[in-house]
């Protein structure tokens, strides 16, 4: 009998090798995703992630180790009903089909009729915008529109996890926040469990709040997202932008290294805070240049950089 | 059971309607393809005259109507892009709850039924405008109507056995085109195998094209099966059938095996 505190999505000792000549593309992976949590899935190209993932909703059969869904294994019937799945490059929908006719299909696959179906359709499609396209037929659809049709199909069977590869590829900046919004509001309020996959890290520093990172098939790192950056966490930036070009002073400031800048009218430093506190840095800075001072901008290590240093690379 | 029964139903039900209406949506952009197909069928009825009017059992009417019925199934017969993204969609269905094959095989006949019935109106249409009119309106339409139906599981069989090849042969496509081919000569949509010379005609009969071409649109004209009788024509397409069934089922598992071993 499965007990409540199972966990959403878990994984243990799963390995997979595509062929005997070649390094495993994953190796004896753990991961255990609690129900609620959200949870960014990461990793350089050809880390393995697609193959956890594909692992993960039975698409593939492991080598070694077993994947679970809600404490069903993956790929059976009880965990296929539990899990949602939207892959930014892959349409659910059909082409020629109106989207409301594809959003009765997609119900119906996983057996959601009748007035439940009608309710989970109406309140999917308000809550993401889409109740002015569920007429039209999916080949007359934006991408941005189509990628929110997409998401509502995917939930609309009530997924109690649901797993997104690369959701937002390819929108542009409005419809990328917009999808992003509705998608924590949808989480936070059906406590969705997600796992998310995506080479956008702003996705990621939106939708999560702990990250697992993989690199040629093991796990490199697994944790609050906001600990990923470890001693990089108080590094900090400074972009100065002048009047005018100034040439390299003597003044020196202990624990503040200059940068290489882009133009001749930017400086550009970095800091540590612990080291060197913030007051001292912007008073060297007001003594050196600060009559110059055109605009200033400081700024923390981008998290790119945090996960390419994980990966080595 | 009988709910779990009346939801299966219910979802097939409404995929085969969708898939069937699905042609009938950009009727605008695809009514030259159904114009050009009467043309096609008038072009090849003068042609098919012109070199056998000596020996043909039939008339301008009945080779129209024939050329018509077999081009019809024939149009609809294998189509690539179909095939395609049947088997593309195979990895989605693995994380679903519902079979891949089920819905492969009523998706498939929902699409044949829409295009064969469009095909069907245009021919209707084209019949009387070019002076091919058939015997018997409705008879003619009724049996097509029937052969329509009864045609559209070996189609859907066929397909569905062609998207599950390419799960474990991707040169699949390749092969798919030479194979309808196969069909255009063996199965009389060239012309009628009745009007063939001897040995052919008797070879051609006994393979499968002549059943699931030959005969059905011999069948529509005449009203009658040629050389043979309804209860044997059924016969025969239903082990057709039941031979497709087994061969898709073998490379479904086969296919599958390799697929979630191999990566999608």
């Amino acid at each position: 009998m499965e007990n409540k505190t199972a966990s959403a999505i878990s994984a243990h000792n799963l390995s997979k090798k595509f062929r005997p000549s070649l390094p495993p593309a994953v190796d004896q992976l753990d991961i255990e995703v609690a129900p609620g949590e959200s949870v960014a899935f990461l990793g350089p190209n050809g880390a393995g992630k697609s193959t956890t993932i594909k692992m993960l909703c039975g698409i593939l059969v492991p080598d070694r180790g077993e994947a679970k869904i809600l404490g069903e294994p993956a790929g059976s019937k009880k965990a296929n009903l539990a899990l949602g799945l939207v892959f930014g490059a892959r349409s659910q929908l059909y082409f020629h089909m109106t989207v409301e006719q594809c959003l009765v299909l997609q119900a119906e696959t996983y057996y959601v009729s009748g007035a439940e179906q009608r309710s989970r359709i109406q309140k999917l499609t308000e809550i993401f915008g889409a109740e002015h396209l569920v007429k039209k037929r999916v080949r007359e659809l934006s991408l941005g529109e189509r990628m929110r049709c997409e998401i509502v199909a995917s939930l609309v069977h009530k997924p109690k996890v649901i797993l997104l590869d690369e959701p937002t590829i390819g929108l542009d900046i409005t419809a990328k926040l917009r999808l992003r919004e509705n998608l924590k509001e949808w989480q936070k309020n059906e406590k969705t469990t997600m796992l998310l996959t995506s080479h956008d890290l702003s996705d990621v520093e939106a939708l999560c709040d702990r990250c697992i990172l993989v690199n040629k098939g093991v796990k490199a790192y697994d944790g609050k997202l906001e600990s990923v950056r470890g001693d990089l966490s108080g590094v900090r930036r400074i972009r100065l932008l002048l009047n005018e070009s100034v040439p390299d002073t003597s003044a020196h400031l202990s624990g503040l290294t200059e940068l290489p800048a882009e133009n001749p009218l930017e400086k550009c430093f970095e800091f540590r805070l612990e080291v060197t506190p913030l007051p001292k840095v912007m008073e060297f800075l007001s003594l050196n240049y600060g009559s110059l001072l055109q605009d200033i901008q400081i700024a923390g290590v981008r998290l790119e950089e945090v996960i390419q240093k994980h990966y080595g690379n | 059971m009988l709910r779990g029964l009346t939801a299966e139903f219910h979802y097939y039900y409404l995929l085969l309607l969708f898939r069937m209406r699905e042609p009938f949506t950009d009727f605008r952009a695809t009514g030259i393809t159904y114009t050009l197909y009467c043309f096609f069928i008038w072009l090849l009825s003068h042609v098919w005259l012109r070199f056998n009017v000596q020996n043909s059992l039939f008339t301008y009417a009945h080779v129209f109507l024939y050329v018509g019925v077999t081009e019809l199934l024939f149009m609809s017969f294998l189509n690539l892009r179909m095939i395609a993204s049947g088997s593309e969609d195979f990895a989605l269905f693995l994380a679903r709850p519902r079979s891949w094959i089920g819905r492969e095989v009523v998706a498939n006949i929902g699409t044949a039924l829409g295009k064969r019935l469009l095909f069907c109106l245009s021919l209707l249409v084209f019949s009387f405008l070019l002076g091919a009119r058939p015997d018997s309106f409705f008879g003619f339409t009724g049996r097509v109507l029937i052969l329509v139906v009864l045609l559209a599981l070996p189609q859907a069989l066929l397909a569905t056995l062609f998207s599950t090849l390419r799960l474990s042969y991707p040169q699949t496509d390749y092969f798919v085109f030479p194979f309808s081919k196969l069909f255009l000569a063996l199965g009389g949509v060239f012309g009628p195998l009745s009007d063939y010379g001897e040995p052919w005609r008797h070879i051609f009969l006994k393979l499968p094209g002549a059943d699931l071409f030959f005969q059905p649109a011999f069948f529509a004209v005449h009203g009658y099966f040629y050389e043979t009788d309804a209860t044997t024509w059924l016969l025969r397409l239903f082990f057709i059938n039941v031979g497709l069934l087994v061969v898709l089922l073998f490379f479904y598992r086969k296919g599958r095996r390799a697929f979630q071993a191999w990566g999608g």
